[in-house]
């Protein structure tokens, strides 16, 4: 009898049940809410399905899929004792920086343009809407006179960088400044670009008045091929040579961009564009919303420093919105009335998505009005802006 | 230094940075614009009357009263007529009927594979 208790416990031990941490089950009950906001609410299932997975892989107990291999010596040699987990592993691409790039590149070669060629001037949006990602910097040092949270200029740079809006340069720039804060720096960008539909509309509405919101603004000129042809080159080489730093995310944006557009010139260079803009983009993104949600580690995770993080990054993305429509309404004076303010949210960079919200909230206002192409301008420009943002980060506190 | 003070600098030079570096793209958008833009704009606009079938053009003039308020529809519609038409004038569109496509199958199928050759 006591033999048959004694090989129940043994099993029992062996399973996750007797090894779970407290903070492994709150983070495997939080990852559940992820998936349900993703799957049942649509909140950005692309990315918030592999992060909330990632996860809950990473916080199952004793599965030790995060674990990094183990060598032990033998006769001498250093011997490979367990390969370690594979979401280890998939995290490399994250840690060294491989998977940032690559969804640039993708990004890139998706993107149009064009807007933004054809409107130069709302190049200046996107660089207003950075903002956000200075005064949340500084505000994360401020939060230094508080007890119990202090962020160094590293970790300050890395919370900031929410505000662009960019996934991807917000977890490249962190992985270099504070790869510790992953994790949180992740989370709260992606779930805030989710939730852009929701946080920008009462900051628009709040800082215009409805004769602004109701410009209709003029039709775009046409852009030529050539024009769409030299952007990418002429970009990569100044905000390379102005600032190297950046110029590995705007490089890569810049290289898928001129892929898309050579297939004008070139027909054959339309499987390089396909593979860029579908098989490429989404493996990577399963690979690194893996890996980052991997990256949420219980004990790690579970920190007042995560609440203070999730705390600044709505206020990075609410004064980058502010930003924006403040640029946006002096344009609107200095252009005599022809800038609708409400482009000037779109510079934060959340592609597509921020322009959409101009276009609504414009059509609240004057339901004729289209605003989308001309938001578009700021938007592109917004991804452009926060690489340079970032690039400026990592090269003085780097 | 004080990293609060350091962190100022950085907001400082950040920010003036962000600014330059858009702002020479602008000035460079300027250039280019008056390089390859107005060239390239006309001879666009020339092939895409030249492709555009003109009966199809005709025939979306036409109209009856459409039911569905199919705003992104309209705004496709709206775009095309613009972009054959090449004018900058203000265009506004009052009514828009769909008509039955006379075009037989085979002719269909080309049309389909020679639009997904342009994509």
């Amino acid at each position: 009898m006591s033999f048959i208790l004694e090989e129940l416990v043994k099993l029992y031990q062996s399973t996750g049940f007797a090894v779970i941490t407290w903070q492994q089950t709150v983070m495997l009950v939080v990852s559940c809410i992820l998936l349900y906001l993703a799957l049942k609410k649509g909140f950005e299932p692309l990315l918030l399905i592999p992060i909330a997975f990632g996860m809950l892989l990473a916080n199952l107990p004793a599965a030790g899929l995060m674990n990094g291999p183990t060598y032990e010596v033998v006769d001498g040699i250093s011997k490979m004792k367990d390969p370690g987990g594979l979401l280890h592993w998939l995290y490399q691409g994250v840690k060294l920086g491989i998977y940032p790039p690559l969804i640039f590149f993708g990004v890139g070669a998706m993107t149009d343009f064009g807007p933004l060629i054809a409107n130069p001037k709302s190049i200046l949006l996107g660089a207003a809407a950075q903002l956000g990602i200075f005064t949340t910097f500084i505000g994360a040092l401020l939060l230094d006179k508080l007890p119990g949270i202090s962020f160094t200029l590293q970790e300050a740079g890395s919370i900031g960088i929410i505000g662009g809006a960019d996934g991807p340069t917000a977890i490249f720039l962190t992985t270099k400044l504070a790869p510790h804060l992953i994790g949180p720096i992740a989370v709260a960008a992606y779930s805030y670009m989710a939730l852009v539909p929701l946080i920008q509309p009462p900051i628009m509405k709040a800082l215009t008045t409805k004769k602004e919101r109701e410009v209709v603004m003029e039709q775009l000129r046409h852009v030529s091929k050539t024009e769409k042809i030299i952007f990418p080159i002429l970009v990569t080489l100044v905000v390379s040579l102005v600032l190297p730093s950046a110029a590995i995310l705007v490089g890569m944006l810049m290289f898928g961009n001129l892929i898309r557009e050579a297939v004008d010139l070139q027909s054959v260079m339309n499987r390089l564009s396909k593979t860029a803009q579908n098989e490429l983009t989404n493996i990577v993104v399963i690979f690194l919303g893996t890996a980052v949600g991997a990256t949420a580690n219980g004990e790690l995770f579970l920190q007042v420093k995560t609440l203070a993080i999730i705390c600044l990054g709505l206020i990075a993305f609410s004064m980058g919105t502010a930003g924006g429509v403040i640029f946006g309404k002096i344009m609107y004076k200095l252009s005599g009335g022809k800038v609708n303010p409400l482009i000037g949210s779109a510079g934060v960079s959340a592609v597509p998505m921020a322009a959409r919200v101009s276009q609504k909230v414009g059509q609240e206002a004057n339901p004729s009005n289209y605003l989308l192409m001309h938001a578009m301008g700021p938007n592109v420009a917004g991804v452009i802006g926060s690489a340079v943002a970032a690039g400026v980060l990592l090269s003085m506190l780097g | 230094m004080n990293p609060l003070l350091y962190g100022l600098l950085v907001t400082l030079f950040g920010i003036v940075i962000v600014f330059l570096v858009l702002v020479a793209l602008w000035g460079i958008l300027a250039m280019m614009k008056s390089f390859f833009g107005e060239k390239g704009n006309k001879t666009a606009n020339q092939n895409v009357i030249k492709n555009e079938p003109a009966p199809a053009a005709v025939a979306v003039a036409k109209a009856e009263p459409q039911d569905a308020e199919d705003d992104e529809l309209i705004a496709v519609i709206m775009a095309a007529i613009s972009a054959s038409l090449g004018s900058q004038s203000n265009l506004v569109i009052k009514k828009i009927t769909r008509v039955g496509d006379s075009t037989p199958i085979w002719g269909q199928i080309g049309r389909h594979e020679q639009m997904l050759n342009r994509l």
